[in-house]
């Protein structure tokens, strides 16, 4: 008895040690892991590329249904896996056919878009008028994507490649909202099917191969996509990899190929590598002060304007970011419609600090205020997206992400209309007013915008980023 | 002794029934639902309350509380906020690589306390058992993902002997982790090896086995050593039950996939059906574990099997 | 005329040496034993008896133990300069053990079968299987079922256990046996028994014994030849007659006055003043003079002499100086 209990538990201990080791072995890669230093690959396509490319991310994402992924890593899966309507050039801003190849505003609130010939989806169907309007159907239900679909009247298949679509009230910004990846065609037959994973089936450039919770993704190329022959990699993996030095580590072994999200003091590693690129650029995120309207020091313009001036936005970033952020002026993000800096605002300037303080009636002098002043501002960072809703739900009155109860009757009044204008230099002289209120209002002291760096090896190219983070890696290569 | 098993095995029930109710409550309590996590940029109001009420958060605790049990009792576990995927199939399936982990650590570590401890023991006072010691101060003082992060750095990027992370190298990728989650353990069994140890050379059945004949080595391995064992399996199987339920910080300083990084990524989504889930499943684990511990003290002390009998009939 | 002895010690000094002290446990001593007899030796607590029969199997824990200097011969063996790996033959085969204390004696962890089967696969180099057997027959020699092989010392009971290390002791037939107060922690009515097992098992394997204890009843009904200890010396040595009937140092009639008279119940206990020194200070002269009733100055401040009287009758006590000196046993005839 005594030696049947001790073989059994040696057993289940070994067992337990081999079962997991020889789970999970990659299956659908060509590939390995490199083994030691050095990025080369063992299998080579022969093309001069890199069969495989591995990106190591910093955030685990959901199993991959496009209308579920509201989070970034989520979303960098599903632009790899799907495509929408309209496909957003993040870089240039342009909108590009994506499912459709071109589309007509038939009316105020209506459009029409023509389907591309020929597209399939990973299921081998094809795609249809029929499955546009069962995906918008679909996302009617769905807490992440409800409120823009919910924005819809009604979608109709005019034939196999004609969507007609008409919306309920009057949006210019309607079909800048549908590029994000939650709006991406998904096919009918594999979602009624398979009502689980389903959602995974899309007609863009990558196939989903396996994905492991929590662990890795990966994905070969769709050899029926519109464009396969400019893709250039055959597999890609992405590679949750939590810990920022080990992810970096990684890198630099030669196990990834891109490494998202370094850790900011650990940069300098990936700048003096020989081996590796280190990028980075301006995001989206602004971080800023803000104020309580309605305390006694919110309420007071003068010293709102004071303090703007007695803020050092340089040591602010050098120290609360580590030096990772660009100075901001304005509260719209760099590449949003209306950008506008050309406002005076309040720059650290001390003296005109102390004068307007006294002008608001504190003459007591600035460190006395600043530390009875700390609990009426609110230090936050807010991510504005792509569209002006962003900035809109932060300044108009009465509005959950307008922290500091502003409320400016006249920027209702500009940011509604706005909304309902087409003609671009009318909405931006209307955005730019808005922004020369707020410089000199100052309702919130705008600090920086966060800058997004990742490291790549040196023989990566070709990666189309966005200012939240959400890259697009499908075209991406490594040459060997 | 089967009794006995069974008596043990239904104390699980009253201990899940508690913890359960705790985490129900704790994650109640924590600021912040699931729906802060999951909620898209630019959701209005109404998506949020809809999200809310997909999720059954709009019920009060009792309410989700009661039909949590029975879900359980049925024996499911329920689905996940974030992932809507079955909780139970997602937490076997990260169980086995923490359950890897636990089991080459331990053996790591016992592979080195023992010598270690009994070495210690018998030159108990002598340079050899100081060093020991001290050996075993560094393994305990050293914080784990401290030490996980110098194996990566020195033996993976720097030697290359290791790979960083990840587990696709099959028992490769499984030394560095090992060796870090074990540094702890040996440190303690080392010391629990070695008092016990000194205890028992101090026996009279020790002389009597040399004046048999035995060669000091067996005395030792065989004679002393068995007799040491209890306390230090105790130790062992507390160690490794806290292992299973704590392995955090060696799963995400390796990027492995196991139950810890499973439960402190539910936590921070508030996705409270994964986070009891786990914690319910590896409470039962836990519990078998600590019962196989006793049983295997009844293996190795066979004046503890009369006892055992004795306790599973009163 | 010399025949072949079993067991030759000469001037045998073992000391403990701690930190704080040394303690002078064994002071000099000789002992001799001839194939098949039996010697008593006779002390109270703390006299040296148990560390003379350790330093025999060369057991003396070390450190702190230290023999400092003599010879012991076992069987031929000139045990200070056996290797190790000679002393676990000889240990268990030439020269066994038993032990005072049965109910810590035997490893609770293993059955008693293994634990005599040990002995046997160590010394006989016999396959497990054999050798189990082997302890099936030795229990059934000392009186318990065999079929009890199996189970473990925890479900003995204090006698049977004793009987158990018999077993084990007697397994490989030694020349020598050592029995350090066997009986001691045992009830008056086993004691019995187990010396009347051993003194079966003696005739039948004809093994020389030494027999440590304090109990002189158990002496006289089972030595050949007796030898008194105190604070670490043989202060007298001699046959079982020599020492009972013609005792001749003040201590040993001590011993024997202080044992109650059956046929006169009423009267007084007579024990000997005072207490055994301690070991760690031992005075230069006499150790036994404090407490003697014939002590002199002399005795105090001079080692004793030892004195012969005819065989192997030896004292060692400076009284005896004197010729004419004699104790008063002697005269009464006890």
């Amino acid at each position: 008895m005594k030696k049947l209990l001790a073989r059994i538990l040696c057993a289940a201990m070994t067992i337990g040690l081999l079962a997991s080791c020889g789970s999970n072995s990659n299956p659908g890669g060509a590939s390995n892991q490199p083994s030691s230093g050095g990025g080369s690959d063992p299998v080579s396509s022969g093309s001069g590329y890199k069969d495989t490319v591995i990106i190591g991310v910093s955030q685990t994402c959901q199993p991959p249904d496009a209308q579920m992924a509201t989070d970034v890593g989520g979303k960098i899966i599903t632009k790899m896996l799907h495509l929408p309507l309209i496909f957003l050039n993040t870089e240039t801003n342009e909108l590009q056919p994506g499912v459709a190849k071109d589309w007509v505003q038939t009316g105020e609130r209506s459009y029409v878009f023509h389907l591309r010939e020929g597209m399939k989806f990973h299921n081998g169907e094809d795609v249809k008028a029929s499955d546009v309007v069962y995906t918008f159907t679909r996302g009617m239900d769905n807490a992440g994507t409800k409120s823009v679909l919910g924005q819809i009247e009604s979608c109709t298949a005019v034939d196999d490649a004609t969507v007609e679509l008409v919306l309920k009230a009057v949006d210019v910004d309607y079909l800048t909202k549908i590029v994000d990846p939650l709006y991406s065609i998904l096919s009918e037959k594999a979602c009624t099917e398979d009502p689980d994973n389903g959602g995974s089936i899309g007609c863009g450039p990558y196939v989903l191969d396996e994905f492991v919770l929590n662990d890795y993704v990966t994905m070969h190329k769709f050899e029926e996509y519109w464009d396969a022959d400019n893709l250039k990699t055959n597999h890609f993996k992405f590679r949750y990899i939590p810990e920022n030095s080990a992810r970096l580590i990684a890198l630099q072994n030669g196990e990834i190929d891109v490494c998202m999200n370094p850790a900011t003091i650990e940069t300098p590693y990936i700048a003096d590598d020989g081996n590796l690129v280190l990028n980075q650029m301006s995001g989206s995120r602004v971080s800023y002060l803000s104020f309580n309207m309605n305390s006694d020091i919110g309420k007071n313009e003068k010293l709102r304007q004071a303090i703007a001036c007695a803020v050092n936005k340089e040591d602010i970033i050098t120290v609360a970011a580590e030096g990772a952020g660009t100075p901001a002026k304005s509260f719209w993000s760099l590449t949003l419609l209306g950008y506008y800096d050309g406002f005076e605002g309040f720059s650290y300037d001390l003296d005109r600090a102390k004068q307007l303080m006294f002008e608001a009636g504190y003459p007591n002098g600035l460190t006395n205020y600043i530390k009875q002043g700390a609990h009426t501002m609110l230090y936050n960072g807010r991510s504005y997206g792509a569209t002006v809703e962003g900035p809109r739900k932060v300044f108009v009155t009465g509005l959950d992400s307008n922290d500091a109860l502003y409320s400016n009757p006249r920027v209702d009044e500009l940011f509604a209309a706005a909304g309902t204008i087409t003609d671009v230099a009318q909405r931006e002289s209307m955005y730019k007013e808005v922004q020369e209120i707020l410089g000199e209002q100052v309702p919130y002291i705008p600090l920086y915008y966060n800058v997004i760096y990742w490291g790549t090896n040196k023989n990566f190219s070709n990666v189309m980023t966005q200012t939240g983070g959400i890259f697009y890696y499908a075209y991406s290569y490594v040459t060997e | 002794m089967y009794q006995y098993a069974l008596k043990r095995l239904a104390m699980i029930i009253p201990v899940i029934l508690g913890v359960s109710l705790m985490i129900f409550i704790a994650m109640d309590l924590a600021p912040g639902t699931a729906v802060d996590y999951l909620a898209p940029e630019g959701a209005t109001e109404e998506d949020l309350m809809m999200l809310e009420h997909q999720l059954g958060l709009d019920q009060p605790l009792l309410v989700r509380y009661a039909n949590y049990m029975t879900d359980l009792v049925r024996g499911s576990l329920g689905t996940s906020y974030v992932s809507h995927r079955d909780v139970m199939a997602t937490y076997l399936n990260a169980l086995p690589n923490t359950l890897a982990l636990a089991a080459a650590s331990i053996l790591v570590a016992i592979g080195i306390s023992l010598p270690l401890g009994m070495i210690s023991a018998v030159h108990n006072g002598s340079i050899r058992d100081n060093l020991a010691m001290v050996f075993a101060l560094l393994g305990l003082s050293m914080p784990n993902f401290w030490v996980g992060l110098l194996l990566i750095i020195y033996l993976s990027n720097g030697l290359g002997w290791f790979p960083s992370g990840g587990f696709d190298d099959g028992l490769r990728s499984l030394i560095l982790p090992a060796i870090t989650a074990g540094t702890g353990f040996t440190a303690t069994i080392t010391r629990t090896t070695r008092s016990s140890m000194l205890d028992v050379l101090g026996q009279d059945y020790l002389r009597t086995a040399r004046a048999k004949g035995v060669n000091e080595r067996t005395v030792i391995r065989k004679h002393a050593l068995k007799n040491a064992l209890i306390p230090i399996i105790t130790i062992s199987g507390t160690q490794l039950g806290a292992m299973l339920g704590g392995s955090v910080l060696t799963e995400t300083v390796f990027s492995w996939p196991g139950i810890g990084r499973l439960i402190v990524d539910s936590v921070n989504s508030r996705d409270t059906p994964m986070v009891t889930g786990s914690i319910v499943m590896t409470t039962i684990i836990v519990s078998l574990l600590l019962l196989a511990v006793d049983l295997l003290y009844a293996v190795v002390d066979p004046r503890l099997r009369a006892r055992y009998a004795s306790k599973g009939k009163g | 005329m010399k025949e072949e002895l079993i067991l030759d010690v000469k001037d045998l000094v073992v000391h403990y040496e701690l930190e704080e002290e040394t303690v002078y446990a064994v002071n000099g001593i000789d002992l001799q034993l001839r194939r098949g007899e039996t010697l008593g030796l006779v002390g109270e607590t703390g006299a040296g008896k148990t560390t003379a029969a350790l330093a025999i199997l060369r057991l003396v824990p070390d450190p702190p133990g230290v023999v400092k200097s003599g010879t012991i011969t076992v069987a031929g063996h000139d045990m200070m300069s056996v290797s190790a790996k000679e002393l676990e033959e000889i240990r268990g085969k030439d020269v066994s053990m038993i032990f005072q204390y049965p109910m810590t004696s035997l490893n609770p962890v293993f059955t008693v079968g293994e634990q005599i089967a040990e002995s046997v696969m160590i010394h006989e180099h016999t396959a497990k299987e054999a050798a189990m057997e082997r302890a099936k027959e030795m229990l059934e020699l000392v009186g318990i079922p065999g079929s009890r092989a199996n189970e473990y010392p925890h479900q003995f009971s204090g006698g049977m256990k004793q009987r158990v290390i018999i077993a084990i002791a007697l397994t490989c037939n030694p020349k020598l046996l050592i029995a350090d107060e066997p009986t001691t922690a045992l009830d008056v009515t086993i004691q019995a028994q187990v010396l009347e097992l051993m003194a079966a098992l003696r005739k039948q394997y004809g093994s020389s014994m030494i027999m440590i204890t304090h109990d002189l009843g158990i002496v006289a009904e089972s030595c050949d030849a007796v030898a008194v200890m105190y604070a670490g010396r043989i202060i007298e040595y001699g046959t079982l007659e020599d020492v009972f009937n013609r005792t001749r140092h003040p201590y040993t009639e001590g011993l024997f006055n202080s044992l109650p008279n059956i046929r006169d119940r009423a009267r007084a206990l007579k024990p000997i003043k005072g207490q055994m020194p301690d070991p760690s200070v031992l005075p230069e002269g006499c150790a036994f003079a404090p407490r003697c009733p014939y002590a002199t100055e002399r005795c105090t401040q001079m080692p004793p002499q030892e004195h012969r009287f005819g065989g192997t009758h030896r004292v060692l006590c400076s009284a005896y100086d004197d010729p004419a000196f004699h104790i008063e046993r002697g005269r009464q005839n006890g």
